[in-house]
């Protein structure tokens, strides 16, 4: 009787957890320098994303917060831009090379960091 | 502000090392967090500022004790200076320290081939930076940026505000500008460093938000002078 309702239980979580939707996506610059300089301007040129890498950065990438990203991970200065909905809903983002990301409007700002599965996974981001 | 501050700062007694690398003064707490300590730090060639990105001293505090990455010093916003780390300890606090030489424009030709070949070699993005570091690692204080191996770090608690990475840091309270004043002095003798050769901010000389540390830094050159 206990393993039936464990089992009920963890069905009704199932279908209750929410999925986000990913749709929309446009990459609006690529292979952009934080810094600038010539080497780095150039370094940076090879950083390019297909839409189908952003989709997968998006699935993949977990929450982070800007003090875990200042304590643990590190801010490649390369990165490229664009806009996308999720769940419907209209962000900006930034996915930088090394894997740190965020989606973002005028309302809400999510950090994203890539790590281990991610990375195996969005080829080319870390 | 200033006048007040260095008045305040004349009638304090100095600080005193003790062997385990911890200051016995009242104006430090010391708050050990022995998991960011690593191995003993030598000769201390510079001193590095950083930002916490957090809104507290309890939430950073409690966020070291569980990770291996951490600073010397974390001064609150109330003022209060914790010690966590002895200054005869290497504390993590660096990250991905830049090339010093090519962002001063002082490279060999034959560094800038090596450079140039890392980053636009094989390998993941995170590696080829590693890589730049590593050769970094090769040279000599003041050819390179602060190491972990040959600096004290310092953070101060404040927020970023703003996306992507040009955003600006929380401006320092009075009691945390006076604290930060006090023992970057404090250091400074201790250590024979001088404020504008050997003080970095963090965003200045490694791959992180780019003004980490910069306006906490221009603040304490304005009261040092």
């Amino acid at each position: 009787m206990n393993k039936l309702l464990t089992i009920l239980f963890s069905l009704l979580f199932v279908s209750c957890a929410v999925t986000e939707t990913y749709t929309d996506i446009v990459i609006t610059s690529q292979g952009n320098s934080l810094e600038n300089t010539k080497l780095m301007k150039e370094v940076c040129k090879q950083f390019k994303l297909s839409e189908d890498q952003v989709l997968s950065y998006f699935q993949e990438a977990t929450r982070t917060d800007e003090s875990t990203i200042h304590n643990q991970h590190d801010i490649l200065p390369c990165s490229s831009r664009g806009e996308i909905k999720i769940s419907g809903i209209e962000y900006s983002w930034i996915i930088r090379a090394g894997g740190v990301g965020e989606y973002f409007n005028d309302t809400k700002k999510v950090l994203l960091v890539c790590e281990d599965k991610c990375c195996k996974i969005t080829k080319g981001i870390c | 502000m200033e006048l007040l501050l260095k008045k305040q700062f004349d009638k304090d007694i100095t600080m005193f090392v003790e062997h385990n690398g911890y200051i016995a003064h009242p104006k430090i707490k010391q708050n050990t967090i022995h998991n960011i300590e690593h191995g003993t730090l030598g000769k201390v060639n510079s001193i590095v500022i950083h930002r916490t990105a957090a809104s507290t001293a309890e939430s950073t505090l409690n966020t070291w004790l569980k990770k291996k990455s951490g600073a010397h010093f974390l001064i609150a916003k109330d003022g209060a200076i914790y010690q966590t780390a002895g200054l005869n300890k290497i504390c993590w606090h660096m990250g991905l320290v830049m090339s010093r030489c090519r962002l001063e424009d002082k490279c060999s030709d034959k560094d800038i081939k090596i450079i140039k070949d890392i980053l636009f070699g094989s390998g993941t993005w995170s590696k080829k930076y590693k890589n730049v570091l590593n050769l970094e690692k090769k040279k000599n204080y003041p050819d390179r940026y602060p190491m972990n191996s040959d600096s004290i770090g310092i953070e101060l608690v404040g927020l970023y505000f703003g996306t992507g990475d040009k955003g600006t840091f929380e401006i320092l309270t009075k009691a945390q500008a006076s604290s930060f004043l006090w023992l970057m002095t404090e250091l400074l003798q201790k250590y024979s460093l001088k404020i504008d050769e050997d003080v970095f901010a963090h965003g200045a000389v490694a791959r992180k938000k780019i003004y980490e540390g910069v306006g906490a830094f221009e603040t304490l050159k304005e009261l040092y002078r």
